[in-house]
């Protein structure tokens, strides 16, 4: 077996162009998942392709094109002539003024009208020159269909922040792949969070069970001291918006219910769908928070609950009692380890120090409380392009990260090691050392997935 | 195994902090090892760990402390810490009653997981918070002596009492110890709290699985 640093730098993963396309998926909530053998190790081309690339030599688009009448029509393919405002709308489609009772078909007039104004307009966009992954993306969520498969296997290599609160939430399938609902799953969506804030939020403490008020409080403890580090989520307004979906989802999913290092979970995504009011902007700051209005941020609020549900869907077994997900993973990581880095295996046994006791942490808060939110955002767009992203790649992901101190951790004791897991240096890590981290839990899925025999170990 | 040359100590504890979650456990840690308090710290999942070694009747003493998530559903995890541990600090907040309650609750956890001779000491943690406190001193003075448990009052944010309520019961467990040794090289028979220098922290003694075999 060869050591784990001698193929970090090679590894980058790409898709084949070649391969055939399959057209859009037309069920998004269980949108399939591109075949592994079908990516090729090499460099993915448009990763070199430089941001000048001239839009003549455009590629004609692997996606079936929308009637011109539609949203994203031919001219999409020439994407310096989409505007900053197409693209916001791109990122985070504007609601309809229209009242609660609209049907689709109005929605889509909408969305429609906009566009065309939005393609009437000459205003030049007024972010760096578009690339070509940027305008597969474009062109993908454009689509009245979005091809939620082509989206999911684009995206492994990241989103463009500007796009990523749309990616996510299509990803996550809480929009649909058909544009034409956006509008109207939100508005379904964002009234159904606003009744259960009614039903059970503000309601008078008597009203709740011993059981609902021990959660509440241990959401309130929570809540103030989640993402400390992070101004953002200093502000009252986003820790009010926090506590209350917190609480809501515990209420409605009483086999878990709230679980410490939930709420880290919440913090990518409202983040990053707070982006989307400002053309992808970092709003970590929390200097934006001046220009969110309520109805924004109920907005982002009512987003973030669905998709939170969503995300944790998939993981369900994390947070109920004994968290049986969680020491599956754990159990999985060390296996891993000790086939890819036997010597750093046995050092740990040696120092007596137990997986368990570092690495469930990092199962429990998905890396939260290991890396800044950025790189959380980068990792995340991986987690949402592979099929079980949450569950099995991370663990591929722990190992890497795991194997990339191991020559440090050979030449600690048991405290050393401890105090050094409990606070890893990954403070100057960006998005690249995040991409290598990736590359390299790639090789290790494709080596170790579907061979799990070779996991399998004697148990006593 | 486990001393190091740079690192001289006579004894090694093993010490769990335990408690309600938000009482304030981590900060007792870290102002006690490493005189920091954070007001806005984040919460301990699964367990924490750090070390300090202390002067207590001429000996070196290395206390070796184990931090725990405080809330329900981390129990099947934390409680595997127990074992070893030969020292326990119980946690509540001196401004929240209900933490206070709960103290039976950690008690019972205590019977079942950890060693029959513990030495279990009841720290009543934000003392600064006079305005709200909530839990009289006499009431926990009355309820330690009933359960037969060490106390104090502490504020990890203004230090007061975090330094002595290690060294007390880094101090007991110590005298117990040596007792119990004394007792124990007298003749007597009785079940030792640990035989030789240090107190075992790591029985990891399973046999390793190896890939591949059989």
């Amino acid at each position: 077996m060869s050591s784990l640093p001698g193929f970090l730098r090679r590894t980058f993963r790409s898709h084949d162009d070649s391969e055939e396309d399959s057209g859009p998926s037309t069920a998004p909530e269980s949108p399939s998942i591109p075949d592994r053998r079908t990516f090729s190790a090499g460099l993915r081309d448009e990763l070199v392709v430089d941001e000048s690339e001239s839009t003549a030599n455009a590629k004609p688009s692997p996606y079936p094109q929308p009637p011109t009448s539609s949203v994203g029509d031919g001219s999409s393919l020439t994407p310096m002539t989409i505007s900053k405002r197409h693209l916001r709308a791109v990122a985070f489609p504007p609601l309809p003024q229209t009242d609660e009772n609209q049907t689709d078909d109005s929605t889509a007039s909408t969305i429609q009208s906009y566009d065309d104004k939005a393609d009437s307009s000459t205003t030049p966009r007024n972010y760096p020159p578009i690339t070509y992954r940027e305008r597969q993306f474009d062109i993908m969520l454009n689509s009245p269909i979005v091809p939620v498969r082509e989206l999911r296997k684009l995206s492994w290599n990241g989103v463009p922040a500007p796009l990523r609160p749309k990616v996510w939430k299509i990803l996550l399938g809480y929009l649909p792949a058909n544009s034409s609902r956006h509008e109207t799953t939100y508005k379904r969506r964002r009234r159904e969070y606003k009744d259960s804030i009614k039903q059970h939020y503000d309601i008078p403490d008597d009203s709740r069970t011993n059981s609902e008020q021990e959660t509440l409080r241990q959401v309130l403890v929570d809540v103030p001291r989640t993402a400390p580090d992070v101004p953002l989520f200093h502000n009252d307004r986003v820790r009010r918006c926090l506590s209350r979906l917190l609480y809501i989802w515990a209420m409605r999913h009483p086999a878990s219910s709230y679980v410490q290092g939930i709420n880290d979970l919440a913090t990518p995504l409202i983040s990053v769908f707070l982006s989307g009011y400002f053309e992808g902007e970092d709003c970590l700051d929390g200097e934006r928070m001046q220009d969110v209005t309520d109805s924004i941020l109920e907005e982002v609020e009512a987003d973030t609950y669905w998709c939170l549900t969503n995300l944790l869907a998939g993981i369900q077994d994390h947070y109920t009692s004994d968290q049986p997900g969680m020491q599956r993973m754990v159990m999985h990581l060390e296996e891993l380890v000790s086939r890819i880095d036997a010597d750093l295996a046995s050092h740990l046994k040696n120092t007596g120090i137990e997986f368990i006791q570092f690495a469930f942490k990092w199962m429990n808060c998905l890396l939260l409380r290991e890396f800044k939110l950025s790189c959380v955002m980068r990792l995340w767009d991986t987690y949402l392009s592979e099929e079980r992203g949450f569950e099995e790649f991370h663990v591929y992901v722990c190992a890497s990260f795991l194997v990339h101190f191991s020559a440090e951790l050979q030449q600690m004791g048991f405290d050393e090691l401890f105090q050094f897991m409990q606070n890893m240096p990954t403070h100057d890590w960006g998005d690249r050392e995040c991409e290598i981290l990736l590359s390299s839990a790639f090789v290790l899925s494709t080596l170790f997935k579907g061979s799990e025999a070779h996991l399998n170990v004697v148990r006593d | 195994m486990g001393s190091r040359a740079d690192e001289e100590y006579d004894y090694l504890f093993k010490v769990v902090l335990i408690g309600d979650s938000g009482v304030g456990k981590s900060n007792l840690l870290s102002r006690f090892t490493r005189n920091e308090f954070n007001l806005e710290s984040k919460s301990t999942i699964g367990v924490e760990f750090a070390t300090k070694s202390i002067q207590t009747e001429g000996k070196t003493i290395k206390a070796q402390i184990w931090d725990t998530a405080g809330q329900e559903r981390y129990r099947a995890i934390t409680s595997a810490y127990y074992r070893g541990a030969v020292g326990a600090l119980l946690v509540y907040d001196i401004s929240k009653h209900s933490t206070f309650e709960n103290v039976e609750r950690w008690l019972k956890e205590l019977r079942d997981h950890a060693e029959a001779n513990i030495v279990v000491m009841l720290v009543g943690n934000k003392s600064d918070l006079r305005h709200l406190r909530a839990v009289e001193t006499d009431e926990a003075m009355a309820f330690s002596e009933q359960h037969n448990l060490a106390f104090i009052e502490t504020s990890a944010l203004d230090a007061s009492g975090v330094d002595t309520s290690f060294q007390r019961i880094l101090t007991e467990i110590y005298r117990l110890m040596s007792r119990r040794n004394m007792a124990a090289e007298e003749g007597g028979n009785q079940p030792q709290l640990s035989t030789g220098q240090t107190i075992s922290l790591n029985n990891d003694n399973k046999p390793r699985r190896n890939c591949c075999q059989g």
